[in-house]
């Protein structure tokens, strides 16, 4: 049929389009270009309202094509003690309508620390095809979760292909010492390997889910190794199959890779860390020149931002950060001090300082060493004004994690042995 | 691709929805016949973020870069076609070696056709046959109505099966 040739067609020509990899840093010229311009047309622009959000971390999504929709919700606030209800979890949203065929995945995502679940599942077209595409579903130690299937992961998306990359687990800050690359594979797919420049390689893992059409391969390795692509062989040792990273050498860091100009001095807080504002709207906060975390101004994070790090602390009275031991973060206008207490009775004091960036926040950073994942048990802070009265409290409710095990364990490859084909 | 999450304390920022979205808009611009997709896409991702506090919501980005892309390349491509108009055509495009390898050659007729339709035409099938848009998303991107994008899409199959069989003749 002319419709199904013309698909495979226009996919064929699409692949052919590379892009650029500082791509981002021309859309923020562009952005930034625009700023000055309107700046020059008013001499003085007051910063807009806006709401900060956590770190500006990528999460990279299949990049290729699809009717791509994003629907977020805000996950309900339960209280420290009370258990998340579990249809809240992204992975049971997207199950009730892409179910899996066969099992499920899970592993660790290195990123977060918690694990994530992968399957496959029939996608249906509007004009009643069908597809089978790799789903994914991550959570986030904030109890966030995100979960899509990809776009035809099957023959009419890869026609003649072993394997194919998907995706890969995202990084925030401060940025993961793994990842985690993954995929699908046909059945006479036994090896995966990421390979770098240089042609160091790390073994990756086969994993066989009952009934399932596919296989999924992932391979973990550094995060800060330029992976250039994977590499798939047989059971007899044949290679056959080479992707290459659609991301090589790395996708930009929004702050890391921004060009953004500093706003005043850093802040240099007790102890470390040492926070920074940019003409961006991004915050950073850095200890011996490693970025600790990130916050943002405006109200979807972007950069140059249309917010003050003040909107974000309109609903919830504090950001908080739990990295290299410390507790750091920054809170309402006229908090003379913050406490921090933990389920266990642990807790931490930090006087605050107003910032220099005129931004309608003050700051605080104190030496603290929290019994394991924070987000595990949830805690509260409490506010004080000068007199040491308390003026606002939050409670930070416990995120367990969303799911632990498989729902269908899945059987890691065994030892390759002569393929029957 | 379909894509849900329940966030806590996070909603999509810019760049999540640049990682996520950048080569498919560069891919659509090219097929809608950009002869720089990328600058297409870059003015795109710049326009949504100036419009993005606006957006009535989070899932609005998506279809309005379509939308904007749509609209910079059929301008781009009239701006071409009347600067053609002062001077004698440029020679065609020559694929890139990876293009050549990648574009097989039984698609090359019917790409080839594809690329002679009318701007609207093409819009429809790109967006419908490549991006497996509903009537009603491809109506938002192209800005007409979904009895418009009905019409103009059985044209374009229509004309593309009459040049496929000229092609065998």
């Amino acid at each position: 049929m002319i419709e199904d040739d013309l698909r495979e067609a226009l996919d064929a020509r699409a692949s052919a389009y590379e892009t650029d990899p500082r791509a981002w840093i021309g859309v923020q010229r562009r952005v930034s270009r625009r700023r000055r311009l309107a700046w020059a047309k008013a001499a003085t622009v007051p910063l807009a309202a806006g709401a900060v959000l956590g770190g500006a971390a990528i999460v990279v999504t299949g990049a290729g094509q699809g009717d791509d929709t994003a629907t977020i919700t805000a996950s309900p606030t339960v209280s420290a003690t009370a258990p998340r209800k579990r249809h809240d979890d992204a992975y049971s949203s997207v199950t009730a309508t892409a179910p899996p065929i066969g099992g499920t995945l899970t592993v660790d995502d290195p990123g977060v620390g918690r694990p994530m679940r992968l399957w496959f599942a029939e996608e249906r077209r509007e004009d009643g095809t069908t597809y089978i595409a790799l789903c994914t579903a991550r959570q986030t130690p904030t109890g966030g979760s995100d979960a899509g299937c990809g776009a035809r992961d099957d023959e009419t998306g890869h026609p003649g292909e072993r394997a194919w990359f998907g995706s890969h687990t995202g990084h925030g800050w401060p940025l993961p010492e793994k990842r985690t690359a993954y995929g699908a594979a046909r059945e006479d797919v036994t090896k995966a390997e990421a390979v770098t420049a240089d042609g160091t390689r790390f073994p990756g893992e086969i994993h066989r889910l009952p009934g399932a059409p596919l296989s999924v391969w992932t391979v973990t390795y550094p995060y800060e190794e330029k992976i250039k692509g994977w590499e798939f062989s047989d059971a007899r040792g044949k290679v056959v199959q080479w992707v290459a990273n659609p991301f090589y050498p790395g996708f930009p860091d929004p702050v890391g890779a921004s060009d953004a100009k500093p706003v005043g001095p850093a802040l240099d807080l007790p102890g470390g860390p040492a926070a920074r504002m940019y003409d961006d709207g991004s915050l950073v906060w850095r200890l011996g020149g490693r970025i600790m975390g990130a916050d943002s101004a405006g109200k979807m994070g972007i950069s140059p931002s249309d917010g003050r790090l003040s909107d974000g602390v309109m609903d919830s009275p504090v950001v908080s950060h739990f990295e290299a031991s410390r507790w750091f973060g920054y809170a309402r206008a006229r908090t003379a001090r913050v406490e921090v207490t933990f389920g266990d009775g642990r807790s931490a004091r930090a006087r605050t300082v107003r910032d220099p960036w005129k931004q309608g926040v003050v700051m605080f950073s104190v030496p603290f060493e929290p019994a394991g994942d924070v987000y595990l048990s949830g805690y509260r802070v409490v506010g004080f004004d000068a007199r040491g009265k308390e003026v606002w409290r939050h409670d930070e409710p416990a995120h367990p994690p969303l799911w632990q095990e498989d729902p269908a364990s899945a059987q890691p490859d065994a030892p390759p042995t002569p393929s029957p084909r | 691709m379909t894509h849900t999450s329940t966030a806590s304390r996070e909603r999509p920022t810019f760049a999540e929805i640049f990682a996520a979205h950048y080569p498919a808009m560069v891919r659509l611009a090219g097929l809608l016949g950009a002869d720089d997709p990328e600058d297409i896409a870059q003015e795109a991702f710049a326009r949504l973020h100036r419009r993005q506090g606006r957006l009535r919501d989070d899932a609005a980005a998506v279809p309005y870069l379509r939308a904007i892309v749509c609209n910079l390349t059929r301008n781009r491509v009239r701006h071409l076609r009347l600067v053609r108009l002062r001077r004698p055509d440029p020679p065609p495009p020559v694929p890139s070696g990876e293009q050549a390898v990648l574009v097989a050659e039984r698609h090359r007729a019917l790409l080839a056709a594809v690329d002679r339709l009318p701007r609207r035409q093409r819009e429809a099938v790109v967006l419908r046959y490549w991006l497996d848009l509903s009537e009603r998303e491809i109506a938002d991107a192209m800005g007409v109505t979904t009895g418009s994008v009905k019409s103009h899409a059985s044209r374009a199959i229509a004309a593309l099966g009459r040049a496929l069989e000229e092609n065998d003749d």
